[in-house]
C-alpha cells in the first residue's frame, strides 16, 4: 500500500467518525471528532498535492461539525429569547410598582402639589402688583379670594402633618 | 428592613460578567473568522455569530432591567428608613408656600408636636415600606429562578460554542502551518532517532550537528506559533472559569433573592448566607478583569 492509500483508508474511517459526531448531540464526540481530524492533517506525511487534498477534505468536515455545533447552540438560545422579553417586562413592571410606593412613602406627590400651589401663588402676586388701577377693580377681589384659598389648603395640608 | 445594598452590588456584578462572557465569545468568534479562510465570508457563520450576539444582547438588557427593579427595591428600602426626613421635606416646601402668600405660619406647632409627627411618620413610612417589600418580593421570586434556569441554559450552550471555536482556532493555527510543522516533526524524529543509537560516528554526529541547526532555524517561526498556542489556551482556560464562576454565581443570586423574601417575611435586618454569593462575585470581578487583559 502506498502513502496515499494508507491515508486515504485512515481518512474513512474519520469521515465515518465525523458523520457519527454529526448525529451525536454529545459535545465530548463532536470534539474528538474535529481532534482526530486535526491530527490526521498534521500527521498525514509526506505533504505531497494528493496528500494535501485529504488534509483539505479533513477539514472541510471539520469546518462543517464546527458551523453545525455553533448553528444548533446558537438556536437554542436564540429559542428562549421570547421567554427573556416577557421576563424583562415583568422586571419592568415591578420596578415601576416599587419606584411608586416609594415616591408615596417619601411624600413626593404632596411635596410637588405642594410647589405647584407655590408657583400658583407667585404668579398670582406677580399678576397682581401688575395691575393698572381699573384692571385692579375688576380682578382685584378674584386675585384675593384665590390667594387666600391657597392659604387654607395650605393649612390643611399642615394640620395633616 | 432587610439590607438590599449587598444584594444589589451582586446584581450589578452579575450582569457585568454576563455582559463580558457575550463580549469575549463574539471576540473569540471574530477572531475564528479573521484568521480561518473557511470561516471568512461564511454565510452561515456569519448569521451564527449576528443571532448569538442579539440574543446575548437581549441577555444583557434583561439583567439591565432585574438591576433597575433591585435599585427601586432599594429605594423602598431607603423611604421606609428616612420617613422622618420626608415629614420634614414636607415642612420645608409648606414654609415655601407660605412665604410666597405672605403669611406667617401658625406657631402651634411646637418642637415637641412637631419631633413627635416625624417620629409618628417614620413608623408609619417604615410599615409602608415593609409591607411593599412583602408584596414585591415574592412576585419576583419566581420570575428570578425562571430567569436564573434560562440564563445557566444558556451559559451551557454557551460553554459547547466556545469549546468548539477554541478547537477550531487551535486547527486553524496548525492547519497554517502544515507544512513547516511537517518538517520540523521530521527533523524532531531524525534526531531522536540519533539519539537512540549507542555509538554515533563521526558523520552521524555531523549529522545531529546539521539537524540542530536546522532546529534553531526553525524557531523564528515556531516560538511565535507556540506563544499563540499558548494563548489561545490562556483565553479559553478563562472564558471557561468565568462560565463556571457566573453560572455558580447564578444559582447563589437566585438563592439569596429566596432569603431576602424570607428575610421581609420574618422582618429580619439582614438576610443570613449571603456571604458565598458575595464570594462568588469577588470571583467573577477577577476572572473578567482578568479576561479583559489577556
Amino acid at each position: 500500500m502506498n502513502h496515499f492509500e494508507k491515508w486515504a483508508d485512515e481518512l474513512k474511517t474519520l469521515l465515518i467518525q465525523a458523520e457519527r459526531a454529526g448525529k451525536s448531540e454529545q459535545l465530548t464526540v463532536r470534539l474528538a471528532a474535529m481532534k482526530a481530524l486535526s491530527q490526521f492533517v498534521s500527521d498525514s506525511a509526506p505533504n505531497t498535492p494528493d496528500i494535501l487534498e485529504l488534509d483539505a477534505l479533513a477539514s472541510r468536515v471539520r469546518t462543517d461539525l464546527v458551523l453545525q455545533t455553533l448553528d444548533e447552540r446558537v438556536a437554542a438560545i436564540s429559542a428562549r429569547s421570547g421567554e427573556l422579553i416577557s421576563i424583562q417586562k415583568k422586571f419592568g413592571q415591578l420596578a415601576s410598582d416599587a419606584k411608586h410606593r416609594a415616591a408615596s412613602i417619601n411624600l413626593v406627590q404632596l411635596r410637588k402639589t405642594i410647589s405647584t400651589l407655590t408657583d400658583t401663588a407667585l404668579v398670582l402676586k406677580e399678576l397682581e402688583a401688575a395691575l393698572v388701577s381699573d384692571e385692579q377693580e375688576k380682578l382685584g377681589t378674584e386675585l384675593t379670594q384665590v390667594v387666600n384659598n391657597i392659604q387654607v389648603l395650605r393649612n390643611r395640608l399642615e394640620e395633616l402633618m | 428592613m432587610p439590607d438590599i445594598a449587598p444584594y444589589a452590588e451582586a446584581t450589578q456584578n452579575l450582569r457585568t460578567a454576563v455582559d463580558e462572557s457575550g463580549k469575549s465569545s463574539e471576540l473569540s468568534l471574530k477572531l475564528l473568522e479573521a484568521t480561518e479562510p473557511a470561516f471568512r465570508d461564511n454565510e452561515e457563520f456569519r448569521r451564527s455569530v449576528d443571532s448569538l450576539r442579539d440574543a446575548w444582547r437581549l441577555r444583557v438588557a434583561t439583567l439591565d432591567a432585574v438591576v433597575a427593579y433591585v435599585d427601586a427595591l432599594q429605594e423602598l428600602v431607603d423611604a421606609g428608613t428616612t420617613g422622618s426626613q420626608a415629614v420634614d421635606k414636607v415642612a420645608d416646601h409648606l414654609m415655601t408656600l407660605a412665604n410666597a402668600i405672605g403669611v406667617t405660619p401658625a406657631s402651634a406647632a411646637t418642637s415637641a408636636t412637631a419631633d413627635g409627627a416625624k417620629f409618628v411618620y417614620g413608623q408609619i413610612a417604615s410599615i409602608r415600606a415593609s409591607r411593599s417589600l412583602l408584596e414585591a418580593l415574592p412576585q419576583s421570586n419566581s420570575v428570578v429562578t425562571r430567569l436564573t434556569q434560562v440564563l445557566r441554559e444558556d451559559f451551557r450552550e454557551l460553554e459547547g460554542i466556545l469549546a468548539v471555536i477554541y478547537e477550531a482556532q487551535r486547527a486553524a493555527l496548525t492547519d497554517a502551518h502544515n507544512i513547516e510543522l511537517g518538517y520540523r516533526k521530521g527533523l524532531v524524529n531524525a534526531r531522536k532517532a540519533l539519539y537512540a543509537e549507542p555509538n554515533l560516528t563521526n558523520d552521524q554526529l555531523a549529522h545531529l550537528r546539521s539537524i540542530n541547526e536546522q532546529l534553531e532555524g526553525t524557531l523564528d517561526w515556531y516560538l511565535p506559533f507556540q506563544e499563540s498556542r499558548a494563548r489561545i489556551d490562556a483565553n479559553q482556560i478563562a472564558a471557561h472559569q468565568l462560565i463556571t464562576a457566573t453560572d455558580e454565581g447564578l444559582n447563589q443570586w437566585a438563592l439569596a433573592h429566596e432569603r431576602l423574601v424570607k428575610a421581609a417575611q420574618e422582618q429580619r435586618d439582614r438576610p443570613p448566607h449571603i456571604e458565598r454569593l458575595s464570594s462568588v462575585v469577588v470571583e467573577m470581578k477577577e476572572i473578567t478583569k482578568r479576561i479583559k487583559e489577556l
